[in-house]
């Protein structure tokens, strides 16, 4: 490939350029620029988050350190002032389209002091879907939409642990919740939207159509419907490597549109 | 090829990937992904080291895209900073530019590891440039000269080529990029055009 110069310095350079366009193809391989994308974005809020957090990666295990003595202390101090354990508020509710089970490999989320969503959006409220799978070196990304259907306004927590579960009801990865989770008011008929990411399945022969599930901070999960695009690409990534474990990540949901 | 975009479209998707825009940044990684991959090979002779720059150079890109205030110069700007990945990776991997010093007329060019009466080599050749090479003896040839003729040159002086004749920028481009005038980089090349052409017969 040539890229000629527009400000000739030598009558070399045409030839030397033709020699080099050449030679540099070879460093030229497919990609998926939105996978790139995606992946590119979530990877910095969770830096930014961290640095926020922790300032820089070296003082970070200090820190978390720390925190977590921290957070022990509190939730000792909770423990004792309750007169017992500290239990969810809410139970959790049954999911909208996809089975998800209520035991499995993964962290089941539970309610915290403080988790309460003011105006919470009842889960049958919420009619969750896949609209898409895209594929990229290894990964699966899923467009998933919420719609509020409720009728009025409430709210979804952004961030939620997520899960890719098969259609018979199964884990197949999971992941825990990635940040601090805010509120994001649904209109009634509005949609919130995110994409999921996972990577890296290894494990028994998944049932197809795979889909994803969302664990909140409260306890509640919420399923989203498979995409029921015919041939669509599924959402059950290759394996890269058995001794690794799946990835699966979510950005925050936001407001369709 | 070259992305040639239309410069309010060009504008419209830098301004939206700055703000947050991922199907914007999508855009402009499906635009010059492949311009800064030729450019990363040429710095650091490696297929995967140099798609591995430019993985490395999208994070960095994404964070300082609010404080491009020309998009018309994004593309030097992207290809500068995947250059500078390329040398930053091939030193922490104590990767050297790698050198092959013969061949056998007609033979394959050997692959690292399979170096055998063919060739003798100082340093394996960048696997890259041969699982991709041309199929004719001649240019065969003519690549793996261009390959030593490379391993020969430092880092910089590599950015330097990788800049002009792989993304084909011009002398105040590649000064704005690299922190020097267009005059230097012109002096700069001149020396380097009158090495190369040296090295490479192309008198």
């Amino acid at each position: 490939m040539t890229r000629q110069p527009s400000d000739p310095i030598d009558p070399y350079e045409s030839r030397l350029a033709r020699r080099v366009g050449s030679f540099s193809e070879q460093g030229v391989q497919p990609i998926d620029p939105v996978a790139i994308a995606a992946s590119v974005a979530l990877g910095a809020r969770r830096r930014t988050l961290a640095g926020r957090l922790f300032g820089s990666t070296r003082a970070a295990g200090r820190f978390a350190a720390i925190g977590v003595g921290a957070l022990l202390l509190v939730t000792l101090g909770a423990v004792i002032g309750a007169g017992g354990i500290v239990r969810p508020s809410q139970t959790p509710e049954p999911t909208l389209g996809a089975a998800v089970p209520s035991t499995g490999p993964g962290p089941t989320p539970t309610a915290v002091p403080g988790s309460d969503l003011a105006n919470a959006c009842a889960i049958g409220d919420l009619d969750a879907h896949i609209t898409r799978w895209e594929g990229a070196a290894g990964h699966r990304i899923a467009t998933v939409e919420v719609q509020n259907v409720g009728g009025t306004s409430c709210a979804i927590w952004t961030l939620a642990a997520p899960r890719l579960v098969d259609d018979a009801g199964r884990i197949l990865i999971d992941s825990p919740m990635a940040g601090t989770p805010a509120s994001l008011t649904l209109a009634p008929n509005a949609v919130a939207t995110t994409l999921v990411d996972d990577a890296n399945y290894c494990g028994p022969a998944a049932v197809e159509p795979a889909t994803v599930a969302f664990a909140f901070i409260d306890g509640r999960v919420l399923g989203a419907r498979p995409d029921p695009t015919p041939g669509s690409l599924g959402g059950v990534p290759p394996c890269n490597g058995a001794g690794q474990a799946g990835e699966i990540q979510m950005q925050p949901f936001k407001l369709a549109g | 090829m070259q992305a040639v975009i239309d410069p309010d479209a060009l504008r419209r998707m830098v301004a939206s990937a700055a703000t947050g825009d991922e199907v914007a940044f999508a855009r402009i990684v499906a635009t010059y992904h492949d311009d800064m991959a030729r450019v990363s090979f040429v710095v650091c002779g490696d297929v995967q080291l140099a798609q591995e720059a430019v993985q490395a150079a999208w994070p960095k890109v994404w964070g300082k895209l609010d404080t491009v205030r020309d998009p018309a110069r994004i593309r030097p700007w992207l290809v500068s900073v995947a250059a500078n990945e390329a040398k930053q990776l091939a030193r922490s991997r104590n990767r050297r530019w790698m050198r092959e010093v013969a061949i056998d007329g007609d033979g394959p060019i050997a692959a690292p590891g399979s170096m055998s009466t063919s060739a003798v080599t100082a340093h394996a050749l960048p696997s890259a440039a041969v699982a991709r090479s041309s199929s004719d003896p001649g240019d065969r040839a003519g690549e793996l000269d261009l390959a030593n003729a490379l391993a020969d040159l430092s880092p910089d002086d590599r950015i330097l080529i990788a800049l002009r004749y792989a993304a084909g920028l011009t002398s105040d481009e590649i000064g704005r990029a690299i922190g020097m005038t267009g005059g230097g980089v012109r002096a700069r090349l001149t020396r380097l055009l009158n090495r190369l052409r040296e090295e490479l017969h192309d008198d």
